[in-house]
């Protein structure tokens, strides 16, 4: 009697399983095939090949999970063909960072401070993530990083784990979020670790309206 | 050579032991230019403040966010990061000891840990240390302090008062040339996540 009721509480249990797992796994993210990876990674590149110019408004979420605390930045992102990046931030107060080749050019106050990004290794690594995510280059990244792609029904994630020490001590991990159906840019996050993370999230993005490379000017 | 460190080393000591503030108090029970208490200069009752922060420090300069988050019994965390993000230090401190969490490579030195913990234990509690001097206007607002000291010298200002508290908070290490500027930033806030 006992072995019996053990056997139908097993099975129940299993039952019980196989059926929320496949629930979960309607909702959750699951690896793509290598097939998948090569067709968005073409994709990806075809879209590259005709955007010379992106611009968006982002919002910077900075989770303090530490302090259950989070803090708000919002401003305007441009991006253009090939190396140039520019995060203009409007609140809570007015900041530019903006990329050049590899320059980095940073406008605070009035103030211009412009340095090689060879002297700021993160904000380099930054540059080369988003070129590639631009560019259809994720691929082409060099063996520094480890990279996987899963998706859902309406999203790919990129995953990108830094492998070289200098900058894995400051981020675990970046992850890329892209529309399935348009492959843009939602989210960028970065993860910290040490229970801090920053999320960017582009929205309302306008390709190719960009017609002069003034705003990235650096000298 | 030996004589012109020695020399140095005596006209620092010297030049950090005059005061730079004029018409300067100090804590005491009585006497001439003595107060009994000195007023607050970091308004104390909202949960978190943010700051801009920025620092100078010989020919580099680094500006970012400070976010100040007050717990029960005179403790706090104080956490820097990028304007981008990045967590550059989180620390937390209280009566006696300070903790830091995290804080990246360049800066993760005892000494330059130590320093900070010190600026912002006289930001929190003005006379968290003896032997400062004080300079304090005809409105009774603690308007800067000087700490002696020889290497660490220390001389703070606070300026731009709007509803009893300074805008901005100006921390100077002249012997280190080190220079950090603190600037409320009331349309700033950090909400629960």
């Amino acid at each position: 009697m006992k072995r019996v009721f053990l056997y139908f509480l097993l099975t129940i249990q299993t039952l019980f399983l196989v059926y929320s797992n496949g629930l979960i796994a309607e909702d959750k993210m699951k690896p793509m095939s290598q097939q998948e990876i090569s067709e968005f990674e073409i994709a990806l590149k075809n879209k590259g090949e005709t955007t010379f110019s992106m611009e968006s408004q982002f919002v910077q979420e900075k989770n303090l999970e530490m302090l259950n605390r989070k803090m708000i930045s919002k401003g305007i992102f441009r991006y253009m063909k090939e190396d140039k990046i520019a995060f203009l931030y409007e609140t809570p107060l007015k900041y530019h960072m903006i990329i050049n080749g590899s320059k980095l050019k940073i406008v605070n106050n009035g103030k211009i401070q412009t340095v090689d990004l060879k002297n700021n290794p993160m904000m380099k690594e930054m540059k080369g993530l988003i070129e590639a995510s631009f560019l259809g280059r994720l691929s082409g990244m060099d063996s520094s990083y480890k990279i996987t792609y899963f998706q859902n029904d309406n999203k790919i994630f990129v995953f990108v784990v830094p492998s070289s020490k200098g900058v894995s001590d400051m981020i675990r991990k970046i992850s890329v979020t892209f529309d399935k159906a348009t492959l843009d840019i939602l989210q960028l996050l970065l993860d910290e670790g040490a229970k801090s993370s920053t999320v960017y999230y582009f929205t309302q993005p306008k390709f190719n309206t960009i017609k002069s490379d003034e705003s990235f000017r650096i000298l | 050579m030996k004589a012109f460190a020695y020399f140095s080393l005596i006209f620092l000591l010297t030049l950090s032991a005059c005061s730079t503030l004029k018409d300067s108090v100090r804590i005491g029970k009585s006497g001439r230019n003595v107060v009994t208490s000195v007023p607050r200069v970091i308004d104390t009752v909202p949960d978190t403040q943010i700051f801009e922060l920025q620092m100078n420090f010989k020919d580099d300069e680094f500006s970012g966010l400070l976010l100040l988050k007050k717990y029960d019994n005179e403790h706090y965390r104080f956490i820097l990061t990028s304007h981008f993000g990045l967590t550059v230090f989180d620390m937390e401190i209280n009566k006696r000891d300070y903790i830091t969490h995290y804080c990246i490579q360049p800066l993760n030195n005892q000494r330059a840990l130590y320093l900070l913990r010190n600026d912002f234990s006289m930001l929190l509690k003005p006379d968290f240390f003896p032997n400062i001097r004080y300079k304090i206007d005809a409105s009774s607002r603690l308007t800067a302090l000087e700490r002696a000291g020889s290497i660490t010298k220390t001389v703070m200002y606070f300026t731009g008062y709007k509803d009893s508290w300074p805008s901005l908070l100006s921390i100077e290490h002249p012997h280190l040339k080190l220079y950090i500027k603190l600037t409320t930033l009331p349309d700033a806030s950090a909400s629960p996540i």
